[in-house]
């Protein structure tokens, strides 16, 4: 017999949303430390600074989003979700704080209180999303990226401890030099990128109302992607077959976008072609350097692909992902006065912070220290962007739910 | 079997999967299942089914998804009616 027809089995939006509210802080953080401090190229203060957006920006929203699409696209829920959204969210702000600050002002004693943070947070968050995803009875395109997403986030995080735990008790030996550019390919183009993939399958068709990507790309792309970072231990060069899958990807993507039949014009679409121009721009000079070896193309690239690539799309995503879910939350509680996805957030406001990251982006390339301060108020135009949602939300949760009012007197 | 049709190609999430749902509560095991066209695979509505006591078949024939959705007990009256 039929049992069930509740839309309550999403999580909290609390859950996810901490982390998505989160995340810009860290790029304020990391904008302030290059505006007001600046550093040294060939310190350790880079990887202080890198970790500051990797981690505090990039992984706190995956995490959120993990957390938000598992129970939707797998069907399994986390165990109490926002207790388990907590624990993770403060183990990872303590151990990104720590390990941010330990590397950037050269406090190697905060790295081993790092390590011990970041296993715990990242740890039980990779294990647990990985069991649950491996449960899932109809595994999509979307699981199977998400299962070797986390695979390569579990690879990174015992690659990174090592790495961290080197630094931290002074002991940098001889395999410091062959874990650190492993540890980040499987951070970078297989925790980060394989995500988006995943992801992008289901949040293009269905927010931009797209025909769907080619099954072929559905059913490979992910595999050969994580076929060729593995191939990429061994043999150096498998690396370009993992950006030309990439740029392959992003390509499809726009394809996609362009051919959608709403032809409005619209700010998300604008972050999701600078991310992929990035992706392309930074896929090519990496493949260069492979056979040159330079470090001013090493600098644009990383630039490009962190900044640009990952996260232009994220902000793109973030304004689909967090008022489609307000808007879930609130109307599945009866609500239906509550304004549309579109004036949760004033386009022009978008336009806003658009600018300031496409100038955050071109002068990290040119002048980082100036770069600093475009970074901060683009994040703080992010925070703000997403705190309205927020406040929308917020008022319609302290009303008593219209549904309230057909139960029968007990 | 009584076959209903809803085509939800052109409708902004989370219209497509609302109306699935609501459909299916018009199914009657025995008699009737549901056919949905759409633009992708309705992940949301599949993952459902299992508590629902449902199952579902589905197909990609250029662009759109065909996903049947129908009781587990009238799997193989269904890909009957549907030629699979």
């Amino acid at each position: 017999m039929f049992k069930g027809l509740s839309l309550d089995q999403a999580p909290p939006y609390e859950a996810p949303l901490r982390f998505f509210l989160t995340a810009p802080f860290f790029a304020i953080l990391g904008g302030a430390l290059l505006f007001f401090v600046g550093y040294d190229v060939s310190s350790p203060q880079v990887l202080g600074l890198l970790h500051l957006f990797t981690l505090g920006f990039i992984t706190l929203v995956m995490m959120g989003a993990m957390q938000q699409m598992l129970p939707v696209l797998v069907g399994v829920t986390f165990p109490n979700a926002l207790f388990f959204a907590k624990i993770i969210h403060v183990s990872v702000i303590v151990g990104t704080l720590l390990f941010g600050f330990g590397l950037f002002f050269e406090q190697f004693s905060f790295l081993a209180a790092a390590l011990v943070f970041l296993l715990f947070g990242v740890g039980i968050f990779s294990f647990i999303t990985l069991y649950k995803l491996l449960k899932a009875s109809h595994k999509s395109a979307t699981v199977w990226a998400m299962i070797l997403s986390v695979v390569s986030l579990i690879i990174a995080l015992f690659l990174g401890s090592h790495l961290l735990a080197s630094l931290g008790f002074g002991k940098v030996g001889e395999s410091f030099s062959f874990v650190l550019p492993s540890h980040g390919i499987f951070a970078f183009f297989g925790w980060v990128g394989l995500l988006i993939v995943g992801v992008s399958y289901q949040v293009i068709p269905m927010f931009y109302v797209t025909k769907d990507f080619d099954e072929n790309i559905k059913k490979y792309l992910s595999f050969f992607i994580f076929g060729s970072l593995v191939l990429s231990l061994f043999f150096k060069y498998a690396i370009i077959l993992t950006v030309l899958g990439y740029i392959y990807f992003g390509l499809e993507s726009l394809k996609l976008l362009e051919s959608r039949k709403r032809k409005i014009k619209e700010i998300t679409i604008d972050f999701w072609e600078m991310s992929v121009y990035s992706l392309v721009l930074a896929g090519a000079l990496f493949v260069g350097d492979m056979f040159i070896g330079n470090e001013v193309l090493e600098r644009i690239y990383s630039v490009l692909f962190v900044y640009g690539f990952v996260i232009s799309l994220i902000c793109g995503m973030l304004y689909k992902i967090v008022p489609f879910l307000a808007w879930f939350h609130i109307s599945s509680r009866g609500f239906f006065d509550m304004p549309t996805m579109k004036e949760m957030i004033d386009e022009r406001d978008l336009k806003i912070q658009f600018k300031f990251h496409t100038v955050s982006v071109l002068s990290l390339l040119i002048l980082p220290k100036i770069a600093g301060i475009f970074i901060i108020a683009s994040n703080i135009y992010l925070f703000l962007n997403l705190y309205k949602v927020l406040k929308i939300y917020t008022e319609y949760k302290a009303k008593p739910s219209p549904f309230d009012s057909f139960k029968k007197p007990a | 079997m009584k076959e209903f049709v809803i085509d939800t190609r052109e409708f902004d999430p989370p219209a497509p999967m609302q109306m699935a749902i609501s459909e299916l509560q018009n199914i009657i095991p025995g008699e009737s299942f549901l056919h949905q066209i759409h633009r992708m695979e309705p992940t949301g509505v599949i993952n459902r089914l299992s508590s629902m006591g449902m199952d579902f078949y589905m197909k990609r024939e250029g662009d759109d998804y065909h996903i049947y959705y129908f009781y587990k007990e009238d799997r193989d009256k269904v890909l009957k009616e549907i030629d699979v």
